[in-house]
């Protein structure tokens, strides 16, 4: 609800333009003041698998860290007693050493003794109700009253028990790249400098057709507690703009439902209003947002970070972009493509060609008919190139099919 | 009249230089005219004489001077002429004919009773303001008519008769009351009593008799008595020679009252001062004055005195406005036309206000001219203003309409930017109000006003909030010592949001509070030495807090109603104006407030001491519709006092407290269009907050000059906060989401204040802090581990001065100038990666401060020639807003955009903003 009610944060563009004045812009931030904290992130779930809890610590504001913390002691313990070790998959990441459930009814807690010795221990968190995915689907349409057109990927949901009620939503999202100007073959170089030659021939791995993942990294949560019943009905996990060249060939989506706790929710929401767009007329008030894992030595800091216990529930879709833009030109490619030719050797002695294929910066698309130059390239060599992006995926994505890839 | 500026050097004079206005001179006339005689003073001295060529006219003078001062002279001169002389100031002086101009309005100007005697004056004086107007008196030796009276009795030896009548308007029938009718020659008169009679003794035999009072035309009637009888007098006001009379009675008021830290504007003389977008707006000239400030430029609310947007009583004609502002505060929702005057207490409150902690703006609107209709308008780049006034009965009753419109719906539309094109924004208010005054002892005063917002960003959700107020008064005099109002008052405001997206989320949401008021206040002139004031008002509240409810078909929003809240507030005051000494003055008043809140109710209780949640509610009591669930109360002093330490140099003390029951629930640093009121009740307390004040105040040269100098200290308790990033919309529970704390403010602010001549305006400059703690023993209700925090509006300097200078009587120029101290922020003090995003950690509530504020503003104003009889009269302003063009930022905020930080400055005007506005009046 929260998404559309406390929205008063497109005013400042009205005002912008209505008295043709500039207002809001963005500026270098200067570290004030820095303070230093342990942010731990974990859920559990109630599916048997290996469970991740992630810890790293807070850094300036004025620098980007890696900001993984090493050599944490983590553990979960539920109410019954049992105890969950982890330990240190990558920096920051810490891996359950058995996979593991939470189970219905009862309580866990997380404790964390960090590097520095000091220890942090969360909240007794219980296992929420348990809510699927009823329906997962895509339907072509327009947002905010015909500004943007796009796919939106909606979810129904539906607990007739009715104790759900708070929802967060994850996605993965998948999609094929096909390499605009691929060709079969590909230059290598047979001799170097001062005499550079070049011949073709077949390329050695996969580069015509790629798959890329991105999670998502917005809050996605919806409440059903204003709704007639514990239903989420076409609720728009992911909308996108149809110029977007993820949607150029095929396209998958695996939605993750999680259902939490009142007080998770209320932390993620929180957490989004103090880091979503504001109104130039009405600041949110921020401040500190406190989390559920406290230290354990009453004076030190507590953690940053919230720790829950969440119902989960998944499902994936595919769809190709002519499924519901059939003979609709295809969404424009990242980049620009054009074609260039670099001369094997110039004046002076350099080899354009030979340098930019050691710096790996066009493929080769085909020979070039250099009798009649139908380019009109005031200089050019033997052969046909295109900015690398342009003819070989692996820029873009990984050219492993994924194992859930289904074609039609 | 006209100025003389020909200089003919005649004579022989020495002059010893200088400007004193007590230099002496040396003059020797030889049957010279008198006007030479002046042009002789002119040129040896700085004086300027203002008077009719006319008057002079075969006026001579033969005498010498020497080392005489100019009075001396002057005296001495117009010794055996009509003429009297007025010094206005030190360079100016205006010589009347027969009329005496003085500095003070007489006793008994504003109907006061007067003595029906006479007192012996050779020739009558007219009194008029001290302000030099161009009242005119008819020529004295004019007889208009001639009367015989009585007839003839041979019989009858009596040397004199008694005359009486009636003294009427006329063509209306209206008495004359205080009329002086004078028996030219013999010192003897009387004047006509309330009803207009009169009875004098006349001799017989041929007489003159003259009448005069302030505001009619002076008559001459030759008389010739013959017998005891009638003579009535038909009169013509002489109102028509005076465009307005600029009482200024009051001129040395913030020396003498009692009251500290109070500020009066008048809207008219507010016209000159530049402002955005040519909007005339005397709340944000308020702003300017110490003491009163917003968080931030474009800010709705004011901070008054250290205090929260809350706290202020504002008053339209008796009735509350909660929102009077349009667009998020960039324009006032006053019609500047209408609007007469504003008068802000933010130190001492009389008893008879009550129910805000902080000031009380007072906003009157004009009384409709009831002789003839008038009209204002203006025209600016956003908005356009009209106000008309109509008489309804001559004389008796007159309307004023006055609306106002914006035209930047259009201006969004228009824009090529494509998100924008289904934007609108559109605001506008009208206001009617009815004055009837019956007869000199009862006057009826009726108002309405409404005010309307609507926004429309995205081209889903429109947002809309109006205010709608009634207010009816009935001013009515028992008798001379007493006198009493009756006032009913209905406010009510409303928001709502509609939503129509693309999925079957559609709904609509709205906010309303609705306030009834009835109060009764009297006052009673009990001598000189005390007067009373003493009322009683009660005020209904009715609010609904929320309402979600869906919107068209197969919206899946299950409706939502926050139960409705009622509650009664009542008080009860006496107030004694007690004149202890010549010096000392007191003002002594209590106040008793009441307040209950009423069911229908679900009273949710939670386990004491313990902070409050869903796991602490305990039980949930239900009451019946009027039962009472919760009462408060309490006595409240208002004590002000003044003691005269000199001419015109005072120092007042005061002290005062007060209790608030409704409250403002803003979880944003500066007040929203869509924040909601919330009544008290068994879990939020009544805010409660006392001051005491200290103030010296001295006027100079004749009250030209106002200077003041005022310290307070304020305490106050159960201020109102919110857990950060709390959900105050629809939020059934709200009490789960508030911190009450204690606040502590103190300043010391400066005014010198310059109300006429050539250069005018003020400057002023406060020192204050403001602070507030929230503090309690679980960690969730503490904020800044419960040590006293700077407020939002915390802004220790805060400096302004508003300039105005005249160069002609045509053009003038004007400019402000404001800086203040950045007020706090919460800042970012670390960054985190987290659900693979980047978010950041915030400081300490308000440990930082966004840099200072500093702005300057010129205006340069053109008036229409002053031809009386014009039909309009027109008046061009054009202000440059923000000439240095300082980006004065309004917020830094920090936004994850697809998992990366981002931080962005915003500021409002931060480019010069040009405006050109033309005003006309008829």
């Amino acid at each position: 609800m929260q998404r559309r009610i406390g929205v008063i944060k497109y005013i400042f563009y009205s005002s912008c333009l209505l008295m043709a004045i500039n207002c809001v812009e963005p500026f270098e931030v200067e570290s004030a003041e820095f303070k230093s904290a342990v942010v731990i992130e974990g859920t559990i779930t109630d599916r048997n698998e290996t469970q991740r809890i992630l810890v790293s610590q807070t850094f300036p504001l004025d620098t980007v860290l890696m900001s993984g913390v090493s050599g944490a002691g983590v553990s979960v313990r539920d109410s019954n007693g049992g105890v969950y070790g982890f330990t240190e998959e990558e920096t920051g990441v810490y891996a359950s050493n058995a996979p593991f459930a939470a189970t219905a009814g009862l309580t866990y807690s997380l404790r964390v003794e960090a590097p520095s010795g000091k220890t942090y221990i969360s909240e007794q968190v219980p296992v929420p109700a348990n809510a699927t995915i009823d329906n997962l689907y895509a339907e072509r349409g327009f947002k905010d009253g015909g500004a943007e057109e796009g796919m939106f990927i909606y979810v129904d949901s539906y607990d007739p028990t009715g104790a759900s009620k708070y929802y967060r939503y994850e996605y993965e999202e998948t999609y094929k790249i096909i390499a605009p100007f691929w060709g079969p073959a590909d230059v290598y170089v047979i001799s170097g400098l001062p005499n550079p030659e070049f011949g073709t021939r077949a390329r050695e791995k996969e580069e015509q057709v790629c798959f890329n993942t991105i999670k998502s990294n917005t809050i996605i949560q919806e409440n059903t507690t204003a709704f007639d019943g514990d239903r989420v009905s076409k609720f728009p996990v992911r909308f996108i703009n149809r110029e977007n060249y993820i949607l150029s060939h095929r396209y998958s989506i695996l939605v993750k439902q999680y259902v939490q706790t009142r007080e998770a929710f209320a932390y993620y929401e929180t957490l989004e209003k103090l880091s979503g767009s504001e109104s130039l007329f009405s600041q949110l008030q921020t401040g500190s947002l406190e989390g559920n894992i406290y230290a354990e030595t009453e004076d030190d800091e507590n953690a940053i970070g919230f720790f829950q216990v969440s119902t989960v529930s998944e499902q994936r879709l595919f769809f190709d972009y002519v499924d519901f833009f059939p003979g609709e030109r295809l969404p424009d490619f990242v980049s620009d493509c054009s074609f260039v030719s670099p001369p094997t050797i110039v004046e002076g002695g350099a080899s354009p060609l030979l340098t930019s294929i050691e710096f790996g910066l066009v493929k080769f698309y085909e020979d070039y008919d250099t009798a009649n130059n139908p380019l009109n390239f005031s200089e050019y060599g033997p052969y046909l190139m295109v900015p690398t992006i342009c003819g070989d995926c692996t820029v873009l994505g990984s050219n492993e099919v994924p194992d859930f890839w289904v074609e039609d | 009249m006209k100025r003389l500026l020909r200089l003919i050097v005649l004579c022989y004079g020495t002059a010893l230089f200088g400007q004193e206005y007590d230099v002496k001179l040396s003059f020797g006339f030889e049957d010279e005219t008198v006007e030479n005689i002046l042009k002789a003073i002119e040129l040896e001295t700085n004086v300027m004489f203002y008077y009719d060529e006319k008057w002079l006219s075969g006026l001579t003078y033969s005498g010498r001077f020497e080392e005489e001062p100019l009075d001396g002279i002057l005296e001495t001169v117009f010794n055996e002429t009509e003429l009297n002389f007025f010094k206005l100031d030190d360079t100016r002086i205006i010589l009347t004919r027969h009329n005496i101009i003085y500095r003070d309005l007489p006793e008994g100007f504003f109907g006061k009773e007067q003595t029906d005697s006479v007192t012996d004056t050779p020739a009558f004086r007219v009194y008029t303001n001290p302000v030099f107007s161009n009242i005119e008196a008819s020529d004295k030796k004019t007889i208009a008519r001639t009367v015989r009276i009585g007839k003839e009795n041979l019989s009858d030896s009596r040397t004199s008769y008694e005359i009486n009548g009636r003294a009427i308007l006329k063509g209306q029938n209206q008495p004359i009351a205080n009329l002086s009718i004078i028996l030219d020659g013999k010192n003897t008169g009387t004047a006509t009593n309330d009803a207009g009679y009169y009875e004098l003794q006349v001799p017989a035999g041929t007489s003159i008799l003259t009448t005069s009072s302030l505001g009619i035309e002076p008559s001459s009637t030759r008389i010739i008595v013959y017998n005891d009888g009638e003579l009535n007098f038909e009169l013509n006001e002489s109102v028509e020679f005076l465009d307005e009379v600029i009482v200024e009675a009051d001129a040395a008021k913030n020396v003498e009252e009692a009251l500290s830290g109070s500020n009066e504007l008048v809207v008219e003389e507010t016209k000159n001062i530049p402002l955005v977008l040519g909007e005339r707006d005397v709340l944000k000239v308020a702003t300017t004055l110490p003491g009163i400030s917003t968080a931030g430029e474009g800010a709705a609310g004011f901070n008054v005195r250290g205090g929260s947007t809350d706290q202020n009583l504002m008053l339209l004609d008796n009735a509350v406005i909660y929102n009077p502002s349009h667009f998020f505060g960039i324009f006032q929702a006053l019609n500047p036309f209408t609007t007469k005057d504003l008068k802000v207490l933010k130190g001492g409150m009389p008893a008879e206000y009550g129910g805000r902690l902080s000031s009380v703006f007072d906003i009157t609107s004009k009384d409709a001219n009831n002789e003839k209709i008038a009209g204002e308008a203006a025209i600016g780049p956003v908005t356009s203003n009209v106000a008309l006034e109509i008489p309804i009965v001559k004389g008796k009753s007159g309307l004023l309409l006055g609306g106002r419109g914006t035209y930047s719906g259009w201006i969004l539309r228009s824009l090529k930017e494509e998100s924008l094109q289904n934007s609108e924004a559109s605001f506008y208010d009208a206001i009617v109000k009815y004055t009837h005054e019956i007869d000199d002892k009862n006057t009826i005063k009726g108002m309405g006003y409404y005010s309307n917002d609507a926004f429309s960003i995205t081209s889903d959700s429109i947002y809309g909030y109006n205010n709608r107020l009634f207010s009816l008064q009935w001013d009515h005099r028992f008798n001379d010592k007493h006198s009493g109002s009756m006032i009913v008052a209905n406010s009510n405001y409303r928001f709502n949001i509609d939503y129509e997206g693309n999925s079957d989320t559609d709904f609509e949401l709205g906010f309303v509070v609705d306030e009834t008021e009835a109060k009764f206040k009297f006052t009673y002139l009990h001598s000189d030495v005390h007067k009373f004031d003493y009322g009683l008002s009660a005020k209904l509240y009715n609010v609904q807090p929320g309402y979600l409810e869906p919107k068209g078909n197969g919206s899946a929003i299950t409706p939502k109603t926050i139960p409705k809240e009622r509650a009664l507030e009542a008080a009860l005051y006496l107030s004694d104006n007690f004149k202890v000494s010549d010096k000392l003055l007191i003002d002594a008043g209590i106040r008793y407030s009441m307040f209950a809140t009423l069911g229908e109710a679900e009273a949710r209780i939670y386990e004491e001491n313990m902070p409050k949640n869903e796991e602490t509610l305990e039980e949930t009591v239900s009451y019946g519709n009027n039962e009472i669930v919760e009462t408060y109360g309490g006595p409240e002093i208002r004590l002000s006092a003044r003691y005269l330490l000199g001419d015109n140099f005072s120092i007042k003390a005061s002290y005062n407290s007060t209790y608030q029951y409704i409250h403002r629930l803003s979880n944003t640093t500066t007040i929203s269009p869509i924040d909601t009121w919330k009544l008290s009740d068994n879990n939020i307390k009544p805010q409660k907050g006392s001051q005491v004040g200290l103030g010296l105040y001295k006027n100079l040269d004749g009250n030209l000059y106002e200077i003041s100098l005022e310290g307070y200290y304020k305490e106050s308790d159960n201020l109102l906060d919110f857990k950060v990033g709390s959900e105050l919309l629809l939020n059934e529970t709200i009490e789960t989401e508030t911190l009450q704390g204690e606040g502590k403010a103190y300043g010391l602010e400066f005014l010198v204040r310059k109300n006429s001549g050539r250069l005018n305006g003020w400057l002023g400059y406060t020192y204050a802090r403001s602070f507030l703690k929230l503090d309690s023993e679980f960690a969730e209700e503490r904020v800044n581990n419960g040590d006293f925090f700077p407020t939002n509006y915390d802004k220790p300097h805060d400096l302004s001065a508003v300039l105005n200078y005249k160069l002609t009587k045509r053009f003038s120029l004007s400019a402000n100038f404001i800086y203040q101290t950045g007020r706090p922020v919460t800042y970012p003090v670390a960054r985190y990666n987290y659900n693979n995003s980047e978010y950041v950690v915030y400081s300490d509530r308000n440990e930082f401060r966004i840099p200072d504020y500093y702005r300057l503003d010129l205006g340069f104003n053109i008036e229409g020639n002053h031809k009386l009889k014009k039909f309009a009269h027109s008046f061009w302003n054009i202000s440059v807003y923000n000439v240095l063009g300082r980006n004065n930022p309004y917020s830094v905020f920090f936004v994850t955009e697809n998992g990366e930080l981002k931080a962005y400055q915003s500021s409002i005007f931060s480019i010069p903003v040009p405006t050109i506005t033309y005003n006309f009046k008829f």
